[in-house]
């Protein structure tokens, strides 16, 4: 290679080099800026999460009494229908027996 | 005055690039001298090293035009396209510089251009290299 081409190519490299870095270096002050920014915002409504959260925690609790509630009035009901069977049996035997003496 | 200097300024900044990429694309190709020049009549006027550069231009810019729709692809084209073009600018006025002979002509008017072409592509790939790393902080 002559002494034009050889120094052309060490320049573009150089300045390949040095432009790869000044990318980097910008893209490191961005993600940087943008955590600064994501933590003023996270500070800024933390209240607001907070209360979110809270509301989603109430709620998976009224889900969770709703169904214990469907569960007991199920077994409610059942219990009522045997011990309308059972006072029926009851009152049968009774009769049984008034008529026995 | 100022709003008239600041509408250019937020045309660099505001404005996309790519249907200018996609015509200078177009346009690069079809002037290369690879498509008008066999390599044996480079070789015959001495210009083999002109034209492996030349094929490079061309191999690059038909990169570019290809994954124009890739944004990352495409940066990275016309990034290897900007250190063609300072290798070759840098030749030049190497040559300029230690050759008086080779200084014939408008060396002047071409570094001004070269000057105004380079700025061109620069902002290009700026452009094109901040709107990747968005895209990349974003997720």
């Amino acid at each position: 290679m002559d002494k034009p081409t050889t120094t052309a190519a060490i320049v573009a490299a150089v300045t390949g080099v040095f432009s790869a870095g000044a990318f980097k270096f910008y893209e490191f002050m961005l993600k940087q800026k943008r955590e600064v920014q994501q933590e003023e915002k996270a500070e800024q409504t933390l209240y607001r999460d907070d209360l979110i959260k809270r509301v989603e925690n109430l709620e998976t609790e009224r889900d969770e009494h709703l169904q214990q509630i469907m569960d007991l009035m199920t077994e409610m009901a059942a219990l009522k229908v045997e011990v309308g069977y059972m006072k029926r049996d009851n009152e049968v035997l009774r009769l049984k027996i008034d008529s026995m003496r | 005055m100022r709003r008239f200097f600041k509408s250019y300024r937020d045309i660099l900044v505001y404005h996309d690039y790519g249907p200018l990429l996609l015509f200078w694309n177009i346009a690069d190709l079809a002037n290369n001298r690879v498509l008008w020049m066999s390599y044996g009549e480079a070789l015959d006027n001495g210009m083999e090293w002109a034209y492996l550069q030349y094929a490079l231009y061309f191999v690059v810019a038909l990169g570019m035009l290809f994954s124009l729709p890739n944004i990352r692809s495409c940066s990275r084209f016309v990034g290897a396209y900007l250190l063609l073009y300072i290798f070759s600018t840098t030749k030049f006025v190497v040559n300029v510089i230690s050759d008086p002979e080779f200084a014939v002509g408008e060396v002047g008017r071409a570094l001004v251009v070269t000057g105004v072409y380079f700025s061109l592509w620069v902002w290009i790939y700026v452009k094109m290299r901040v709107e990747v790393m968005h895209k990349d902080l974003r997720g």
